[in-house]
């Protein structure tokens, strides 16, 4: 079973410390979104993970391997792309994909056919071009082919779409969809939507300190909406929802078809809210006005918005 | 727990080859190459053209003929070690390439000796051209009987002996300096010019027979074996192969221990 673990992972740069006893075990298959603002620890923590920094204090396991003691042997079954990292700019795509293979042991012709398999699902620049003359987003694209080469158990990504036009994110980010069934993955990002879409938990980390390690799904429990968007088919202005009045604090146009009501977060509320629209007119989508995670998110980190939703408890 | 299927020789060998093929695909050997070519080729054609008879009455023997060439060869090691190793450990930590490397499952240890052993074997090769070039010459402006055989090969081996020295030195050195530039610079600063300070300010007041610490003195021993004849070299062959062998040995010792401690 896949699993990665720190136990008390601290890192200090003379008085500053990066990172303060990170404490955390995941085991199986799943993904976690690793989350917070610049300089929380994020990547430092990654680092301490894969072996690029070392401790000033604690242990980090990957697969039950202490990646101290036997570096080799805890990276074995670990794909990672830390801090957009660059392969040797002399060597083709084609080269680089062969050489991490070689080092992860994987056959010459199998290596071939899963880096064919991965240049179609990731939508590869061609192979016998040099990485050097490779655009961030391309170089970016091999990176993440190059971490998947050896079918790991365990993938650890830092920022993996950072870099990527809106087409690259989403076939990545399906592609982390498909592999979670059967991985561990472990990524920091600060694309909250991302993280919701692919990650099943999420760990929250500020001033080097982790402040919520909670699966999505109960995060979601806790978390009180306060605000929908409404999408009607055809234009409406805000004075012809007159009708919710009494249930709603305010309604803004935030474009001629689509609404957004500060309710208050009472269940009953947003149910009659949404059956009263109707009847003013075709509906095309009602939502939550923002993602579960932002609402932890700015909580527990903050960010200056305000005004939407709270976690209950906690 | 999935144990490694690839052994750390295997890997040393993916390190090596890729550490190769990085040389041959930039500039550095090639470079390396023209320069041997350039001078020792460029001299050797150039006393050609005025013909043996010349060449006969500038070096009264062949002995001082090669052992006047060699006497380029510790300025040649020098450079081709800073080329080669100037950056051997910057290289992942000035760029974004230790992100990739250095988090593939593989010791650093094999990867360091992997392009350690890389950079010997192309210095060994640009040195070994350079010494086909000085038989050549000595062959063909004296006799083939003239050339000092055992001299000529104990210097070409303590030559391979201080590229290992100066390699060590420089991929030492390498670990200062972020910047791959820089500390090739460094290297070729620190051997040409720095150390080269040191021997003088100490040899004046020890004496030059004591600058044992020195690569550079040892290197003096690559032409003085030719030209005085290898139990009347100065330093002694086998003093100046205990200290190639010493900086071989001590700084890989040092550029492994701040391989390994270096972070990204």
């Amino acid at each position: 079973m896949p699993s990665l673990e720190a136990q008390g992972l601290t890192k200090r740069y003379g008085a500053f410390i990066a990172l303060d006893q990170a404490t955390f075990k995941f085991e199986g298959a799943g993904a976690v979104g690793y989350l917070g603002p610049n300089g929380a620890g994020k990547t430092t923590t990654l680092k301490l993970l894969t072996g690029l920094a070392w401790p000033s204090a604690g242990r980090a396991f990957l697969n039950g391997v202490d990646i101290g003691r036997d570096p080799k042997t805890a990276l074995w079954d670990v794909g990672t792309v830390i801090e957009s990292p660059e392969p040797y700019p002399w060597q083709t795509g084609q080269q680089t994909l062969e050489m991490v293979a070689a080092f992860r042991g994987v056959p010459r012709a199998q290596a071939r056919a899963k880096i064919h398999e991965l240049a179609a699902e990731l939508d590869l620049p061609p192979l016998d071009r040099k990485t050097g003359a490779l655009s961030k987003g391309q170089r970016q694209r091999i990176v993440i082919a190059s971490s998947l080469l050896s079918d790991p158990s365990v993938i650890i990504l830092d920022e993996p779409t950072s870099g990527l036009d809106p087409a690259e994110r989403i076939a990545v980010r399906n592609m982390l969809v498909r592999l979670k069934r059967e991985r561990l993955i472990l990524m920091s990002s600060h694309l909250l939507s991302e993280v919701t879409e692919v990650c099943d938990r999420a760990v929250f980390i500020n001033h080097g300190k982790i402040l919520l390690n909670e699966t999505v799904e109960n995060i979601a429990k806790r978390a009180v909406d306060t605000q929908v968007d409404i999408e009607f088919a055809v234009p409406i202005h805000p004075d012809q929802l007159g009708s919710i009045a009494d249930l709603v604090r305010s309604v803004v146009a935030l474009s001629p078809t689509k609404l957004r009501i500060d309710y208050g977060g009472h269940s009953d509320a947003r149910s009659e809210i949404l059956k009263r629209c109707v009847a003013v007119g075709p509906v095309l989508s009602y939502t939550s006005a923002t993602l579960v995670l932002e609402d932890a998110y700015l909580q527990l980190i903050g960010g200056g918005v305000s005004g939407t939703n709270h976690l209950a408890g906690d | 727990m999935t144990q490694p299927t690839v052994s750390d020789a295997e890997q040393f060998k993916v390190a090596l080859g890729t550490q190769l093929r990085s040389y041959l695909s930039t500039y550095r050997f090639w470079a390396m190459l023209g320069l041997v070519l350039a001078v020792g080729g460029g001299i050797t054609i150039f006393l050609a053209i005025h013909g043996p008879a010349y060449v006969q009455h500038r070096f009264a023997t062949s002995t001082d003929y090669i052992g006047a060439i060699l006497g380029f060869v510790a300025f040649l090691t020098i450079i081709v070690g800073a080329f080669f190793g100037g950056d051997a450990i910057s290289t992942d930590f000035g760029t974004k390439t230790g992100y990739y490397v250095l988090a593939q499952p593989v010791k650093r240890s094999i990867i360091l000796s992997g392009r350690y052993a890389a950079a010997l074997l192309v210095s060994a090769g640009i040195i070994t051209v350079f010494y086909v070039i000085t038989l050549i010459g000595g062959i063909g402006f004296f006799s083939f009987g003239a050339v000092p055989w055992e001299a000529l090969a104990l210097s070409y081996l303590l030559a391979i002996l201080l590229v290992a020295g100066v390699l060590s030195f420089a991929f030492c050195l390498s670990s200062i300096s972020r910047s791959p530039a820089i500390g090739l610079v460094i290297t070729i600063v620190v051997l040409l010019i720095a150390l080269d300070i040191v021997d003088g300010i100490v040899g004046t007041f020890v004496g030059t027979a004591d600058l044992w610490f020195s690569i550079l003195y040892a290197a003096d021993t690559i032409s003085t074996m030719v030209t005085l004849g290898i139990s009347a070299a100065v330093p002694a062959v086998w003093e100046s192969a205990a200290i190639c062998a010493v900086y071989a040995v001590g700084f890989s010792i040092g550029a492994y221990y701040l391989y390994q401690r270096e972070e990204t």
